[in-house]
């Protein structure tokens, strides 16, 4: 097993984490919310705190214990072959979210920015420069966050202020009109869309500083980000909202300052920002996991092979909304998801204690 | 031997660097020295042999002409050594004897290695030999023609100093040391060029400098492998990081109170003989947004100018690239108030968008090119035809547009704004036109993503490019876009080593 370098402050690694989950938020489909009314999207992300809260437990468990070891390494002393299941497991976990992510930028691509033009060279192109910000490795791609948090978060807010005197409160409904449950029922689905989790699952020995004062503040603004991204939504278009493949364009095409009644285009270039961290991390930790484990050639080989399989991954998705559907079902990511949060971590956490036992009651 | 694609022998036309490390020592035979000094030169017209009989002694003085002071040779080396009375010393006494003899004043020291000896001579030494002496003692006396001090003419200030650095070293390192009074600035000086010879010299100071990082540029300067350096950009290369980037981590400046305000935050510059540039290591993307002129005003003002700078070179990146990708695939994006404008000039343009945009920018770079080699005279006549006889006559004829025209030159102005960064700057909006030709908006901003992300991704010396900004410093925050006052500035001084991962 070849050990791997690079290490990432707490800052950078939660800013990173930050726009990976901002795009999730910013490419929202409405049928993700088909049961419950836009209003109750602000009282969401409180659920979505606790459940976030409580499927990490185990991770932190884990890594207060083994703070200079990762998952997989924790599971190679194990088994190998343990270890490889795991590894499997977080490949094809990081590999499904990317050709999700990269779906979602295709979809938009290809219904609002370009809706008459194929856009199957550019989600290749996209790819092409996802791998090479992989290839570049953990560092560049922290350093990069931090700096397009710096454009990002401010374009954010530049929308959000050019809207505030379209808010209607008239457009308020009251929450929970139809129950807790399909709130509840929305925010894990939410939760299972994070594949965040699933990174600091695998990352958290290589972050240095404050790593879980970060979480806290990263699971805050995160929530608070998408609470207020609802809000407006709901107050700005109302029941309109729903009717919207994508609200959250939407919403910024209306919005307009001085003799720009278009800023949508800010939009748009905050959503393929973020897109580029999320898929560049989530190719590179593909890469990290098979160089560690399955490790045999040079690194751009492996980063190659990923891009390639992405690319033939979503030209098939590419332009198909029933493939699409298919891919971006909430079942299956709530179970990679919950698997690789919640129940592998547990797993080695229990036979941990259990082998620990053993060998108490041995001596 | 390797072949080339077109499958030509590499080796057949190319020769490997060899360091010749063999010495060749003097040899107790004066006309042994002679004749290997002769075989050296060849029938090398500037070079002269002087031989002179001092109480019996054969003495030979050997010099190039043209690189000595003529005048300073014969006063005071030549005559007080011929005048002198040896008395029985002989051989390397007689050496030593004279070299003693010699005024203070003159650069002296004494060698045994005949191929330094030839160097220091072709580089205006004189050297003195004689019989039985197993050493050569060497008076330095250059004299050669060299340009005087002026002002720079790339990093113009308005109330810095006025000097600039010119091609001989030995000058400029007085400049800067008269900048630092103060033994802790050192200098070390290392031939590159296995031909050429040339003398780089690596100045920094030595109470602040990371050792590490001082023995590593000396390590890469001596492991270059040129044959002739005749400038200070054959070494950058060399002293760059290893990673390929449009980017740079090696700065360069042509002002020696720049020079100093670097090496006094612990970097390290290289000033190679025979170019008036000198090459800063390691040099931060922020830093090209600096000039000596923000220290000398007020805080505000250096600010405001900063983030002028910023914008200009954000302008002369992207604008050519977002003008075409808006007119090609986001109208919509366009004011009411200009659409009608724009699209009318457009549409009586023959040339899409990006062709018209990467055409004028081509015909803006040629006349830029043509201008700067030019006689100054010529040049401002290329500009005007440039500007007006092209220009104007192209949108008149409906070739270009006038806004297309006003683009290029904001573009151009822009560009000269943040002058060390032309280079990257004129690649990268080529390339902004062309990839927001073909996929618009959405390409720009994935072609950011990756320049972003290649710039980050250099780490000259272990100090990251994006630093202070990513990682973030804060520290280091007070000189980045805001510059602090110097109340404040003067309390802590900035070490480039603070920024280190």
């Amino acid at each position: 097993m070849e050990k791997t370098k690079g290490k990432i402050s707490a800052f950078q690694f939660y800013v990173m984490l930050f726009l990976s989950r901002t795009l999730t938020t910013v490419t929202y489909l409405s049928s993700y919310t088909e049961n419950i009314r836009l209003s109750d999207m602000l009282i969401q992300p409180i659920f979505r705190i606790a459940i976030g809260t409580l499927i990490m437990l185990p991770v932190f468990r884990l890594y207060r214990k083994h703070r200079d070891k990762n998952i997989l390494e924790l599971a190679y002393e194990k088994s190998e072959k343990l270890a490889k299941v795991v590894s499997i497991v977080f490949i094809t976990y990081f590999f499904y979210f990317t050709v999700v992510t990269l779906a979602r930028l295709d979809l938009f691509a290809g219904t609002i920015v370009f809706p008459e033009t194929d856009v199957e060279y550019m989600l290749i192109f996209a790819i092409i420069l996802c791998c090479y910000g992989a290839y570049l490795g953990l560092e560049p791609l922290g350093r990069s966050s931090v700096i397009s948090a710096v454009l990002v978060i401010p374009a954010l807010i530049f929308i959000m202020l050019t809207l505030v005197k379209k808010v209607d409160f008239l457009n308020l409904t009251p929450i929970f009109y139809n129950g807790v449950l399909p709130v509840v029922k929305v925010a894990v689905d939410s939760v299972g869309q994070t594949v965040e989790y699933g990174i600091i699952a695998l990352m958290l020995p290589r972050v240095t500083g404050k790593w879980r004062k970060g979480y806290f503040i990263w699971l805050f603004a995160q929530v608070s980000l998408m609470a207020i991204m609802f809000f407006f939504a709901c107050t700005v278009m109302g029941n309109f909202a729903s009717t919207q493949l994508f609200p959250f364009h939407t919403m910024a095409s209306l919005a307009e300052f001085s003799m720009f009644t278009r800023l949508d285009a800010i939009f748009t270039s905050v959503w393929i920002m973020c897109a580029f961290i999320k898929a560049g991390l989530l190719i590179f930790l593909q890469t990290d996991i098979l160089i560690t484990y399955f490790g045999r050639f040079k690194r751009v080989y492996y980063i190659v092979a990923i891009g390639i399989l992405t690319i033939i991954a979503n030209l098939f998705i590419s332009q198909q909304v029933r493939w699409f559907n298919i891919a971006d079902n909430s079942i299956i990511k709530i179970f990679i998801t919950g698997l690789s949060v919640l129940i592998i971590p547990l797993f080695i956490l229990i036979t941990g204690r259990k082998g620990r036992e053993k060998c108490e009651k041995q001596s | 031997m390797s072949n080339n694609w077109f499958g030509k022998k590499v080796d057949e036309i190319t020769v490997d660097e060899k360091k010749t490390t063999e010495k060749k020592y003097l040899s107790t035979d004066l006309q042994e020295n002679i004749r290997y000094i002769k075989a050296q030169f060849g029938d090398a017209f500037d070079v002269k042999y002087r031989k002179y009989n001092a109480q019996g002694k054969e003495i030979y003085f050997i010099m190039v002409d043209g690189m000595c002071d003529s005048l300073l040779a014969t006063e005071q080396v030549i005559l007080p050594i011929i005048d002198a009375d040896f008395h029985d010393e002989k051989g390397d006494k007689l050496i030593y004897s004279a070299a003693d003899r010699v005024s203070a004043s003159i650069d002296k020291s004494i060698t045994n290695d005949l191929d330094e000896a030839i160097r220091e001579a072709i580089y205006g030494s004189i050297l003195m030999l004689t019989d039985d002496a197993q050493f050569t003692v060497m008076f330095g006396v250059q004299g050669f023609p060299k340009r005087a001090v002026l002002e720079p003419d790339t990093e113009m200030q308005e109330r810095g100093s006025r000097e600039a650095f010119v091609e001989s070293f030995k000058d400029n390192v007085t400049m800067i040391r008269r900048r630092v009074r103060n033994p802790v600035f050192k200098t070390q000086v290392v031939e590159v060029g296995t031909t050429s010879k040339t003398r780089a010299c690596v100045c920094y100071m030595s109470d602040r400098v990371d050792k590490k990082m001082l023995d590593d540029v000396v390590k890469r300067l001596k492991n270059s492998t040129v044959d002739t350096v005749l400038g200070s950009g054959y070494m950058q290369s060399f002293l760059d990081t290893k990673y390929a980037s449009i980017f740079s981590g090696v700065g360069f400046t042509q002002r020696p109170d720049v020079l100093t305000a670097k090496i006094s935050e612990g970097k390290i510059c290289v000033i190679v003989d025979g170019t008036p540039n000198a090459l800063i290591v390691p040099y931060l993307f922020i830093e090209h947004f600096h000039s000596m002129d923000d220290y000398l005003k007020r805080p505000f003002y250096a600010t405001f100018i900063r983030i002028l700078k910023i914008v200009s070179f954000l302008f002369s990146v992207f604008l050519p690239g977002l003008y075409v990708a808006v007119c090609t695939f986001h109208q919509e994006i366009i004011p009411e108030t200009m659409i009608f404008g724009i699209t009318g000039q457009e549409s009586r343009t023959p040339l899409p968008v990006m062709l018209e945009a990467l055409l004028i920018h081509l015909i803006y770079e040629i006349v830029r090119e043509g201008g700067l080699r030019m006689p100054k005279n010529v040049g401002h006549a290329i500009s005007i035809v440039g500007a007006l006889v092209v220009g104007e006559s192209a949108v008149t004829a409906g070739i270009l547009s006038a806004p297309m025209l006003i683009v290029v030159g904001l573009t151009a102005v822009s560009s000269f704004v943040v002058s060390t960064l032309y280079e990257p700057v004129a690649v990268l909006r080529f390339t902004f036109i062309i990839v927001g030709g073909l996929t618009g908006l959405y390409g720009i901003m994935l072609c950011f993503a990756a320049v972003l992300i290649n710039a980050s991704a250099i780490n000259p010396y272990g100090v990251p490019f994006t630093s202070p900004m990513s990682p973030t410093k804060m520290g280091a925050w007070r000189d980045m876009v805001f510059r602090a006052d110097w109340k404040k500035m003067g309390k802590k001084r900035m070490e480039i080593d603070k920024l280190r991962k």
